[in-house]
C-alpha cells in the first residue's frame, strides 16, 4: 500500500476510534443528563466532546492535515441540528429553561469558543474572519 | 431495552464494516491484506495491544473473581505490570530479528534463528489454541452476556452465530490493518466505558458503601487479605483452600501465566507488522502497565461490589440496576464488557489464521500462489476458522472453556526460546525444545484437559488443577526452565551456536542496550525482582495489615479502605516507575532503525523461497490437485 494511503487511512481510522468511543459516552451522557435533569451528567458530556475535538485537533496536527471539507460540514449539521433542537426545546418544555439552559449554553459556547480558537490559531484572525465572509465568494472574479 | 442494545450493537457492526471497506478499497496487495503490508503506525499498537492484552486477562472474568474472592483477586490485575515488563524485554529485539532475517511471522523468526521446525510446529499450535479455543471462549461469554441481558430477546446460538459473522465479515473485508483499526476503538470504548460505568455505580448507587461494609464475597473467603503465602492443597477440585485461593504464590503464578499472552504468537505476530519508533515503549509502559493496570485496579472492586460473582448471569442484577437508573447507562455496561469480549476475539482468531495461512498455506502448502490467491487463501483459513469457533461455542462451549486456559500455559513455555533469541545466545535448539516439550506436558496435566483425559482413561491423579495453589503455566516453567538450563550447559557450543551468534553479533554491533555501570545494572535487576516480590509474590502478604496496622507503632489505622488495596496501588505505580526506566531511560524498547540493515541475515539458502516446502508435502499437494495423468 502506498504509504500516502496508508497515512490517509490511518488518520481517518483514528479520527472515527476517537469520535466513536467519545462520541457514545457523550449520548450516554446526554442521555442521562437530560431525562434526570442532571448538570454534571450534562457538563461531563460536553467535557467528552471537547476532549475528542481535542484529540482531533492533536491528530491533524500529528498527521499534518486540516478538518477535511465532509468532517466539517458534518460537524456544522451536527451541531445546527442540536442547536436547532434545543431552542426549540427550551421554548416548548418550561423545566429544560429552569434546570438545563445553564449547562447546555455554557458547554455549546465553549465547544464555539474551541472551534474559532483552533481557527484563529491555524489560520490568523483574518484568515478565521475570512472563512465566514460568505460576500467575497459571490464577488465577481478577477480578470488576469 | 433490548432495542436499544441491538441498535448499539448494529452501530458497532456498522462501524467495523465500514472501515473494513475503506481499507478494503485501498488494499492493493496480498501482504496488505494477511499483516497490513507490515507497516502497521505505531499508534495502532499502543491502543490496540494494549486493549488486546487487557481483554485476554479477561475484565469478564476477573470482575467476578473479585467479587468472588475480593481484594486478593484484585492484585492479579498487576500482572498487567508484568506485561509490561515482559513486553520491554522482548518486543523490540523479536521486531529487530525479523527484520534482519526479513521475516514478517513470529513462527518464521524462531524456526529461523534456530534452525528448527519443531519450535515453528509449536509455536503455530500455540497460535492455534489462541485462535480457536480461546476465541471460542470469549464468542462464548459475549453470547452469554447477550442472553442474560436482553431478556430474552436475543438468543444465545443467535448471538453467537451473529457476533461470529459480523466479525468474519470485517477481518475477510479489510484484512488485518481493518482489525487493528477496530481493535484500536474497542479498546478506547473499553476504558471510558469502565470509567463510566463505575463512576455511575459509585455516585448513583453509593457504591462507595463496599469501602465501609466490605466486599460481599463467597463464604469462608477472606475478602480484604491474601491467605498466606501458599497453601498445601492438592488443587481445584481435589481440596478446598481455606480463605481463598489466592495466596500469594497463586498470585506470582498466575503473573507469570499471564507473560504467555505477551509471549504468543498471536502478539507477537502484531508486533512484526508494526512500524514501532517509541509506541512499544508507550504501550509497554503507560498503556499497559499504567492506565490499563490502574484503572481495573482502581475500580474492579467499584463494580465487583455490585456482582454475585457466583451466579452465572453475574452481571444481570448490576445491568438491571443500572437501566432502572437509566436505560443508557444499562447499555453502557453491556458495552463496556462486550468492547472487551469482541476485542479480544477479533485480535486473537483473525491473526491466529493470518499465522497459519502465512507459515503454512503460503510458505509451505502452496508457494506458488499468486497475490489474489493469497488473499483468497487467507480468507478460506480464517472462513475455516470462524465456523469452528462458533461451532464450538454455539454447541460445546465447555470444551473451548477446558482448553482456552491452556493457550496461556502453553505459550509461556516459550521464555526460554525468547530469552534465547533476544538475550542469550548460549540457549541450544535442543535445550530450547526440551525444556518447551516438558514444560507444556506438565501444563497439559495440570490443566482440565489433562486431568480429565487421565481421570477418565486411566487411574486418577493425585493432584487437582493448579496443586499447591501453584498455576499449571508456573509448574511447566519451573520444569521448563531447569531442563533447559541443564541441557544448556552440555550444549553451549558447536556450528550451530555461531549461527546464533551470528544475530547476536549483530545486536552488540547495531542494537546495544546500555544497561549502565555494574551499579546501574545491579539496581536494574534487583529492583525488578524486588518489585516482584513484594508486588505479587511472597512479600505481598506484608499488605495484608501493612497500613492498617503499622509495625513501627501500636496505633491501628484507621484508613477507610483495606490496606492491600493501598499495597496494590502503591506497586502498581512503583511497577508503572520501572517498566518506564527499563523501557525508556534503558532503551529496552525504542526502536531505532537508523543502524538497521533489514534482511542482512536473510541469505541462508536452506530456507529461501520453494525450498521451504517439504518433499512430502509437494508430492501430496500435487496427487490432490492434479490430475492422475498429469503426475505420472
Amino acid at each position: 500500500m502506498p504509504d500516502r494511503n496508508a497515512s490517509t487511512l490511518d488518520r481517518h481510522a483514528l479520527v472515527m476510534a476517537i469520535w466513536l468511543s467519545f462520541g457514545l459516552v457523550a449520548i450516554i451522557l446526554f442521555k442521562i443528563g437530560f431525562s434526570l435533569a442532571s448538570w454534571v451528567a450534562l457538563v461531563l458530556a460536553f467535557a467528552s466532546l471537547f476532549s475528542a475535538f481535542i484529540a482531533h485537533v492533536l491528530v491533524n496536527i500529528v498527521f499534518g492535515t486540516r478538518f477535511s471539507a465532509r468532517e466539517v460540514s458534518f460537524g456544522l449539521t451536527v451541531f445546527g441540528i442540536c442547536l436547532l433542537w434545543f431552542g426549540l426545546a427550551v421554548l416548548i418544555y418550561p423545566h429544560y429553561r429552569s434546570n438545563l439552559l445553564l449547562p447546555v449554553a455554557a458547554g455549546l459556547v465553549a465547544l464555539t469558543s474551541a472551534v474559532i480558537f483552533t481557527m484563529m490559531a491555524w489560520l490568523g484572525v483574518r484568515g478565521a474572519f475570512g472563512s465566514f465572509d460568505v460576500i467575497r465568494s459571490f464577488a465577481p472574479r478577477k480578470k488576469r | 431495552m433490548p432495542n436499544l442494545l441491538a441498535m448499539s450493537l448494529v452501530v458497532l457492526a456498522a462501524y467495523a464494516i465500514y472501515i473494513a471497506a475503506q481499507v478494503s478499497r485501498h488494499a492493493s496487495h496480498a501482504s496488505d491484506h494477511i499483516d497490513g503490508g507490515g507497516a502497521l503506525a505505531g499508534w495502532t499498537h499502543v491502543f490496540a495491544a494494549s486493549g488486546a492484552l487487557i481483554a485476554a486477562l479477561g475484565p469478564y472474568d476477573h470482575f467476578r473473581l473479585v467479587a468472588v474472592f475480593g481484594y486478593q483477586a484484585n492484585s492479579l490485575f498487576l500482572s498487567l505490570v508484568c506485561l509490561g515488563l515482559a513486553g520491554a524485554l522482548f518486543q523490540k529485539r523479536l521486531w529487530l530479528a525479523s527484520r534482519i532475517f526479513n521475516e514478517t511471522s513470529p513462527g518464521d523468526v524462531f524456526a529461523r534463528y534456530y534452525q528448527s521446525p519443531s519450535i515453528q510446529i509449536y509455536m503455530l499450535g500455540v497460535a492455534l489454541l489462541f485462535a480457536v479455543p480461546f476465541s471460542a471462549y470469549l464468542l462464548s461469554q459475549t453470547a452469554d452476556l447477550l442472553v442474560s441481558t436482553s431478556a430474552g430477546y436475543i438468543d444465545r446460538s443467535t448471538a453467537v452465530f451473529g457476533v461470529g459473522f459480523v466479525v468474519f465479515m470485517f477481518a475477510a473485508l479489510g484484512g488485518w490493518r481493518a482489525v487493528i483499526y477496530v481493535c484500536v476503538a474497542l479498546s478506547m470504548l473499553m476504558m471510558l466505558l469502565l470509567v463510566l460505568t463505575s463512576g455511575l455505580l459509585l455516585t448513583a448507587f453509593g457504591g462507595s458503601g463496599f469501602l465501609q461494609n466490605g466486599l460481599l464475597v463467597a463464604q469462608g473467603v477472606v475478602a480484604d487479605a491474601i491467605p498466606g503465602v501458599i497453601q498445601f492443597s492438592g488443587g481445584l477440585g481435589r481440596a478446598p483452600t481455606a480463605g481463598g485461593m489466592w495466596t500469594a504464590t497463586a498470585i506470582a503464578s498466575f503473573c507469570f501465566a499471564a507473560i504467555g499472552i505477551a509471549l504468543s504468537p498471536n502478539v507477537a505476530f502484531h508486533t512484526l507488522t508494526t512500524q514501532p519508533k517509541r509506541s512499544f515503549a508507550f504501550s509497554q509502559v503507560w498503556m499497559t502497565a499504567g492506565l490499563g493496570a490502574g484503572l481495573l485496579l482502581c475500580l474492579a472492586p467499584v463494580l465487583a461490589s455490585q456482582i454475585n460473582g457466583e451466579d452465572n448471569a453475574a452481571y444481570e442484577t448490576v445491568f438491571t440496576k443500572l437501566s432502572g437508573f437509566d436505560e443508557f447507562a444499562g447499555v453502557a455496561l453491556v458495552l463496556m464488557l462486550l468492547s472487551g469480549l469482541i476485542l479480544g476475539l477479533s485480535y486473537f482468531a483473525v491473526s491466529g489464521a493470518h499465522v497459519l495461512s502465512r507459515e503454512i498455506v503460503h510458505r509451505r502448502l502452496l508457494p506458488d500462489l499468486t497475490a489474489s490467491g493469497q488473499r483468497l487463501a487467507a480468507r478460506i483459513v480464517l472462513a475455516l476458522m470462524f465456523i469452528v469457533i462458533t461451532l464450538l461455542s454455539g454447541f460445546a462451549p465447555f470444551i473451548a472453556a477446558a482448553f482456552a486456559p491452556l493457550a496461556t500455559g502453553l505459550a509461556v513455555q516459550l521464555f526460554m526460546a525468547f530469552l534465547g533469541l533476544c538475550w542469550m545466545p548460549w540457549l541450544s535448539r535442543g535445550a530450547v525444545l526440551t525444556g518447551m516439550v516438558f514444560g507444556g506436558l506438565v501444563v497439559f496435566f495440570t490443566e482440565i484437559p489433562g486431568l480429565v483425559m487421565f481421570d477418565q482413561f486411566f487411574v486418577p491423579l493425585p493432584w487437582g488443577r493448579w496443586p499447591l495453589t501453584v498455576h499449571s503455566a508456573a509448574w511447566g516453567l519451573v520444569v521448563n526452565v531447569v531442563i533447559c538450563l541443564l541441557i544448556a550447559i552440555f550444549n553451549r557450543g558447536g556450528a550451530e551456536r555461531s549461527h546464533r551468534d551470528r544475530l547476536h553479533d549483530i545486536f552488540a554491533r547495531d542494537h546495544k542496550t546500555e544497561f549502565g555501570g555494574r551499579g546501574a545494572q545491579g539496581a536494574k535487576w534487583s529492583l525488578t525482582l524486588l518489585w516482584a516480590f513484594l508486588a505479587i509474590g511472597p512479600g505481598a502478604v506484608l499488605g495484608n495489615s501493612f497500613f492498617s496496622k503499622p509495625i513501627f507503632s501500636s496505633v491501628d489505622v484507621k484508613l477507610g479502605v483495606p490496606s492491600l488495596w493501598v499495597w496494590q496501588i502503591c506497586f502498581w505505580v512503583i511497577g508503572v516507575f520501572l517498566t518506564w526506566w527499563l523501557a525508556y531511560r534503558t532503551g529496552l524498547s525504542i526502536v531505532s532503525t537508523e543502524n538497521l540493515r533489514s534482511g542482512e541475515l536473510s541469505d541462508d539458502p536452506r530456507l529461501l523461497g520453494k525450498a521451504r516446502q517439504p518433499e512430502w508435502m509437494r508430492l501430496l499437494v500435487d496427487r490432490l490437485s492434479k490430475r492422475s495423468s498429469e503426475t505420472r
